[in-house]
């Protein structure tokens, strides 16, 4: 993906996508992955670290946040463009992004896209959010009465 | 249907990362999602909460068996509650346990505040919604100022700035200084609550310190603080919705400012402070609560246009007029004495009056629900426009001089203004005249005097209720009970204890009934002659057919006695 030309310098890392895509990583934005670390520890060094469980096309996005993280702009300032990348992209893009660095343990990135998340539930009430996130409310009106009288202190 | 390709994928992701995503919401709306669905019912309550943690040292050292009680041992019940306080907010904080609630009432003995200050380091790291902390030295009272030199500096920068999540902070018997703590540019808290009681706020930099340091306060109260300034200005609380300044404050502090606050929308002041606002009615406040600032209560109406609900009460000083003619208010309260009382809020619902009473009311209000007034004085001239058979209005009167005939008669066309409401009339002597100046209380009903000749009015709808006149004399009692209900000829007649003259008579007149004769000719009709038919209670005793006994059993009970009357209006 988008890289410096003082790139060809660093070391690169080749992953391969759940469809079979290889993508050339420099090896800070790869090592920010626990999960990419321990694969490569196990294998030797210039082998393909496989990663099954993410298609190109998050893993593209997930390596171009990387990539920025290891960049000299202020983390604030591209954390902020993330931020409103990620809450405005579909909602299919950003939960596979948090599958995705959850299952490559990429802390930063998680807690980024949780934290949209949980902003896109802040100050609705639960039938906006389950219009929100397409949630059909399986509980019977009785149930769901039941649960409300228990959590009454949490609707003060 | 559209939503056919919206699949749900929140509900999927694995219970661990629906924990994450709920751990960046605050814990009331974290826990509401549990109603979303079967799935978030699961999830939720799997998802590890604190609702309320709280530590108190007194309570912890009562607890205790009695030998660790024992003298000299004050020491070793700290340290094991130190202890016990530590090793649970450990826990709590190293699995990042979020706590809605943490309540810590610690006491300090020789001004040796080391534990205060390990407590305060533990939950800087502790992610608490609401705190409170209460610093309890020897010679803290809640009845007195609370003393400089003993009190703890309160590290409230650290505080504020150290937690992301804290909403609501309460601090007790503490000082805030505006030395003490390193304030960090650029760190703000997300403090929505700031409630402040016997704390000692020592200067104009520590207000101005919490509000740079708090940008987000909306709700500040200060309950019985001490302050080392004059004027608390508020207005540097940009989001500032509610402020309270309650109970008597200490210090230097004469004013408060509340000019230039935009978005405050409620303000209360239960202290004699002077009140410095925007009087060319460019306040937004809607809900108003002031004790003693005689300067508002000319008009009500050009100061706060917005108002919806104000409360003002004042002792004594003796105002003119008070006048409220605002569109939004829908309920006052008002608990002074001014001559004349002007009322004109066509929204209002609400409205009562509490004072020794006033001489003029003029009430336009169309729309209002219940009226309550109190007084020991019938209003002389009165005005009203209200809802017809929609109003309930609750009258308490206690009176504190002697009753005439004219007084009566004036009570007689008082009531007429108000017929066809509901109302509820309870009347009554000033109980704070001692019984020997109560029983010189004269009474007197003539009936020929006067207008007193004029047709009952017919009221339809007043529940009388009469209490605690056992020091009327018979021929008071007797006189008393004729003015009271040829004036107001009630439905109901409630008599609570200590009213034996009254239920005496009563049961005699009731007893007599169609016997005297002179019901069916044309002369001056007392108030028996107009009754169809009656009930008698005592408790929950028919007493209709045995009105003899009914004086006993109203002696020797704490029932009440009750009576219902049907009247008839069409004689002559």
């Amino acid at each position: 993906m988008a890289s410096s030309s003082t790139s060809e310098q660093k070391k690169k890392i080749r992953l391969k996508s759940a469809d079979n895509e290889l993508f050339d990583v420099d090896e800070d934005a790869a090592l920010q992955s626990e999960t990419i670390k321990n694969l490569l520890q196990e294998i030797s060094g210039d082998q393909i670290v496989p990663l099954p469980n993410v298609t190109s096309k998050i893993l593209a996005k997930v390596i171009e946040y990387c990539s920025n993280m290891c960049e000299l702009d202020p983390i604030i300032s591209v954390n902020k463009q993330w931020e409103s990348f990620f809450k405005n992209c579909d909602q299919d893009t950003l939960f596979d992004t948090i599958l995705a660095a959850n299952y490559l343990s990429i802390k930063s990135l998680l807690d980024l896209t949780c934290k949209c998340v949980a902003d896109m539930m802040k100050g609705k009430t639960p039938e906006e959010i389950r219009e929100k996130f397409h949630i059909v409310n399986d509980l019977t009106s009785e149930e769901e009465a039941k649960i409300r009288a228990e959590i009454s202190w949490a609707f003060e | 249907m559209y939503y056919i390709n919206h699949k749900d994928r929140i509900s999927k992701l694995p219970e661990e990362i629906i924990h994450h995503i709920l751990s960046f919401l605050l814990i009331k709306d974290a826990t509401q999602t549990s109603v979303l669905s079967k799935t978030w019912k699961s999830v939720c309550s799997s998802y590890k909460i604190v609702q309320s943690l709280h530590f108190d040292e007194t309570l912890f050292a009562s607890e205790l068996p009695l030998s660790a009680q024992s003298a000299g041992q004050d020491q070793e019940i700290k340290d094991k509650f130190m202890n016990f306080v530590n090793n649970r907010l450990l826990t709590i904080n190293q699995q990042h346990t979020p706590v809605l609630e943490l309540t810590s009432n610690l006491v300090v003995n020789n001004a040796d505040f080391s534990h205060v200050d390990r407590l305060m380091n533990l939950v800087r790291q502790t992610k608490v919604e609401e705190l409170c902390i209460f610093v309890q030295t020897k010679d803290f009272s809640w009845y007195s100022e609370i003393r400089e030199n003993a009190c703890y500096d309160f590290p409230y920068l650290e505080i504020l700035v150290s937690s992301k999540w804290l909403q609501s902070l309460t601090v007790r018997g503490c000082r805030l200084s505006s030395t003490v703590g390193n304030y960090v540019v650029g760190m703000y808290s997300s403090l929505k609550q700031l409630w402040l009681s016997h704390v000692l706020v020592s200067n104009e930099e520590t207000i101005s310190n919490l509000a740079i340091s708090c940008p987000l306060i909306e709700l500040l109260e200060f309950e019985c603080c001490t302050f080392g300034m004059g004027t608390l200005t508020l207005s540097i609380f940009h989001k500032l919705k509610k402020a309270y300044v309650e109970g008597f404050q200490y210090g230097e502090i004469g004013e408060v400012d509340i000019r230039e606050c935009v978005n405050l929308e409620s303000f209360s002041c239960t202290t004699h402070l002077e009140l410095l606002f925007n009087s060319d009615g460019g306040s937004n406040i809607r809900d108003l609560r002031l004790v003693d600032h005689p300067l508002v209560y000319g008009d009500l109406t050009a100061d706060f246009p917005l108002l919806e609900k104000a409360k003002l009460v004042i002792e004594d000083i003796r105002v003119d007029w008070f006048k409220a003619a605002n569109y939004h208010l829908r309920k006052l309260e008002i608990e002074f004495d001014p001559r004349k009382i002007y009322v004109d809020c066509p929204n209002l619902r609400y409205f009562k009056y509490r004072g020794s009473g006033c001489k003029k009311v003029f009430i336009d209000c169309p729309n209002l629900r219940e009226l309550l007034y109190e007084g020991d004085q019938v209003p002389s001239l009165l005005k009203l426009n209200l809802p017809t058979h929609k109003c309930l209005v609750k009258l308490h009167f206690c009176l504190s001089c002697d009753l005439d005939t004219s007084w009566f008669i004036r009570f007689k066309v008082f009531m007429e203004h108000i017929a066809g409401q509901k109302i509820y009339l309870s009347i009554g002597f000033d109980s704070r005249f001692d019984p020997w100046i109560q029983s010189r209380i004269q009474v007197e009903f003539e009936l020929n005097e006067f207008g007193a000749r004029i047709r009952p009015s017919q009221q339809n709808n007043v529940h009388l209720k009469v209490a605690r006149q056992n020091h009327l004399t018979k021929q008071t009692s007797a006189a008393f009970v004729d003015g009271l209900v040829w004036s107001t000829y009630p439905t109901t007649l409630t008599i609570l204890g200590y009213c034996t003259g009254i239920i005496e008579y009563l049961c005699k007149k009731l007893a007599s009934k169609g016997r005297d004769g002179c019901c069916e000719q044309f002369c001056n009709k007392f108030w028996w002659h107009n009754i169809e038919d009656f009930d008698a209670t005592s408790g929950n005793k028919d007493m209709k057919e045995n009105l003899a006994s009914m004086v006993m059993m109203h002696n020797n009970s704490t029932e009440k006695s009750c009576f219902t009357f049907k009247w008839r209006f069409d004689l002559h």
